[in-house]
């Protein structure tokens, strides 16, 4: 048996799917958390029902990728109930969608949720009208009601045992071209005005539903949370307001990796000595040995030292702005700024999330529903945008010889705009820019800590053990003595980027996995200049190994080869340049 | 008469939709159909996005989409509460 958990976006469908399956989906407060579908699993009396979280539509008619995955699941996915996933307090918005699903052979019931919202809006819905209205179950949900939970598992339950049959729907569908959005045998599918027709009618119908069950019973609460998002939604102050939280959020990283540093240093060091003192004991003297005992302990330092820091405050930077509902306002602000590069304001979100990590980022562009503008994004994410991971250790080899962060910052901003503004020269297009903007709201405490979780969890199971493995390969480069065969390199090294030949080999390792390259750097005797250009090169370059898979999934090999390609002539391109300008 | 031409703070009811079929698809699916109601939150200067609000709703759009959607100005709609004895 399994359920389908369909709504638009917003409504609190992984906030259910959470609920009823224990699963840790990401819940945040913007439209597009979820970009991919779900699956999970519950027990309603002892049957084990199989529930799919989907990510927000408004229509199965758009032919958006998310749509299109949403409809793939119904026709491949065995689904035998749908749950529509109702905004209570936006009724009107949301009920095209319930009257686009009840037109399709499954059965559907509504679930009316952030019913406890309503109040504080001074709404009120009549539920009984409205399931007479729809012709199906409807239940009123709020997450804080345990009682809610009864009443949803009563109503799967009894909707599961008397389900209609998927033939009726087969033989409906020959007349009507409103169920047509598979490629069922018995048509070819709707007529893009027939489908536009059908949309209108949808949404006139949902607006005379709305206006018959729901009601304003009362004044709308006009609380601190309401006057601060009015404020922040004007263009002044809210804009400022905006860029100060971001200022803010800059400066809580930097002290945040600063303050950690000290004590963490204190601990380490003599952990270290031990790890270091075992090592020589376990394994005979010897290259081996050598290496083992001091790549450890230096794997050990830098990750937990700085990037383990930055990785978690970027965490709970980025999930209070998802859960306050600041995150789409960002893109609101900045969609000028965007369009300067050739993103709209959609893009925004994708990008800032790639300073956490640029794997979901790469997913999270799918928001962007035009593709030659998620081309444009995936590749400002891949060779531009530093992740938390990289931000650490950049942060790190900066400091470790006295680079000026301002030349690396403006270097990151031009190729920035630069890159932007060619890609947008080649791959022109329509710009459309639309977007819900979710009320403000206070984030749950157990929400925020279950995100930042997922999010810094990736530090142990992923940077971590590449951070060892890494910094043991390089240890093996060093102790090899195969960097003073590269003096081949040397030359050409020096005349073009104006760094020696070891630091070049390090730029090339990014091919392989890009945040750690720096830490190649840190065992070479390099001056402020060769370091400046050294660094600038590496983090404007190619996309890490994990992004990679993912570009490929995404937008397919050939995708991933013209990223590629213009990260490395990006990356020459900034070290010529910078070897010129640079004062020597 | 479009969206671009609506105040701040004014109310309107959405007649038409001149634009393609992508960006006309995207309007209509989110609720910005002829007929809706929206009221003018917003407009961020430098040609920036404008905000308005259909019911409870409040969604950003680019200048170049708002200047394709055709309105007629309407007055002020006060909302009316509605006594809960004598139900809806």
């Amino acid at each position: 048996m399994a359920i389908v958990l369909i709504g638009q976006p917003n409504t609190g469908k992984s906030a259910i799917f959470n609920y009823l399956t224990n699963a840790k989906s990401i819940v945040s407060n913007y439209a597009g958390t979820s970009m991919e579908i779900n699956k999970g699993q519950f027990n309603l009396k002892g049957r084990e029902i199989t529930v799919y979280d989907t990510p927000g539509i408004y229509s199965l008619s758009s032919f958006d990728h998310v749509s299109e995955q949403v409809k793939a699941l119904l026709d491949n996915g065995h689904v035998d109930l749908i749950i529509n996933i109702v905004d209570a307090s936006r009724l009107e918005q949301n009920l095209s969608l319930t009257l686009e699903l009840l037109e399709l052979p499954w059965p559907v019931v509504v679930v009316l949720n952030q019913i406890d919202q309503l109040e504080s809006l001074g709404l009120e819905v009549d539920c009984c009208n409205l399931a007479k209205l729809l012709d199906c179950p409807v239940v009123e949900f709020s997450i804080y009601n345990s009682d809610n939970r009864e009443d949803l598992e009563r109503i799967i339950e009894s909707c599961l045992s008397g389900k209609k049959s998927k033939d009726c729907f087969m033989k409906k569908c020959g007349n009507q071209a409103s169920a047509c959005f598979s490629n069922c045998s018995c048509c070819n599918g709707c007529e893009e005005f027939a489908c536009e027709d059908l949309m209108i009618k949808r949404s006139d119908k949902a607006r005379a539903i709305s206006q018959m069950t729901a009601a304003v019973v009362g004044k709308k609460q006009s609380g601190w949370l309401n006057k601060l998002q009015t404020l922040i939604d004007s263009p002044f102050p809210g804009v400022l307001i905006l860029l100060l939280l971001g200022y803010l959020g800059f400066v809580l990283l930097l002290k945040f990796i600063e303050l950690a540093e000290g004590p963490l240093t204190i601990i380490l060091e003599p952990i270290n000595s031990y790890i270091e003192a075992f090592i020589r004991n376990l394994i005979p003297a010897g290259i081996i040995q050598n290496i083992l005992a001091l790549a450890i302990p230096e794997g050990l330092l830098i990750p937990f030292t700085i990037v383990m820091p930055a990785m978690l405050i970027v965490s709970v930077i980025m999930s209070f702005l998802e859960d306050t509902g600041l995150l789409p306002r960002y893109s609101v602000a900045f969609a000028r700024l965007g369009s300067l590069i050739g993103v709209s304001g959609e893009a925004i979100i994708p990008l800032s999330l790639g300073f956490g990590c640029r794997t979901p980022a790469v997913v999270a562009s799918r928001m962007v529903t035009r593709e030659r503008e998620r081309f444009i994004v995936i590749t400002l994410l891949s060779i531009v945008i530093p992740c938390a991971a990289t931000l650490g250790i950049l942060a790190s080899v900066i400091s470790a010889f006295s680079v000026s962060p301002l030349v690396i910052i403006i270097t990151m901003l031009v190729v920035l705009i630069a890159l932007g503004l060619i890609l947008n020269r080649l791959l022109p297009q329509d710009k459309i820019f639309v977007c819900e903007i979710p009320p403000l709201r206070i984030p749950q405490w157990n929400n925020l800590l279950s995100k930042i979780k997922i999010r810094f969890g990736g530090f142990f199971t992923e940077v971590l053990p590449l951070i060892l493995v890494m910094s043991i390969a390089v240890r093996a480069l060093i102790e090899s003595g195969l960097l003073e065969h590269l003096q081949i390199l040397e030359g050409i090294s020096h005349y073009l980027f104006g760094i020696p030949g070891e630091a070049l080999v390090a730029v090339l390792i990014t091919i392989f996995q890009r945040y750690l390259a720096p830490l190649i750097l840190l065992h070479l005797p390099l001056s402020p200049r060769e370091a400046t250009i050294a660094i600038a090169m590496i983090s404007l370059s190619l996309p890490c190994l994990p992004a990679m898979v993912m570009i490929i999934r995404e937008i397919g090999t050939k995708g991933l080869l013209k990223i590629m390609g213009m990260g490395l002539i990006t990356s020459t391109v900034v070290g010529l340049l910078l070897n010129i300008l640079l004062p020597v | 008469m479009t969206l671009m031409d609506l105040h701040t703070g004014q109310e309107a009811i959405i007649t038409g939709i001149n634009r393609g079929e992508e960006a006309r698809n995207r309007l209509l699916a989110m609720g910005i159909t002829p007929g809706s109601r929206i009221t003018m939150l917003a407009r961020h200067p430098f040609r920036g996005p404008l905000m308005i609000a259909i019911g409870n709703t409040h969604i950003a759009l680019g200048r170049n989409l708002a200047s394709a959607i055709e309105i007629t100005t309407a007055k002020k709609q006060s909302q009316r509460i509605v006594n809960k004895k004598n139900g809806h």
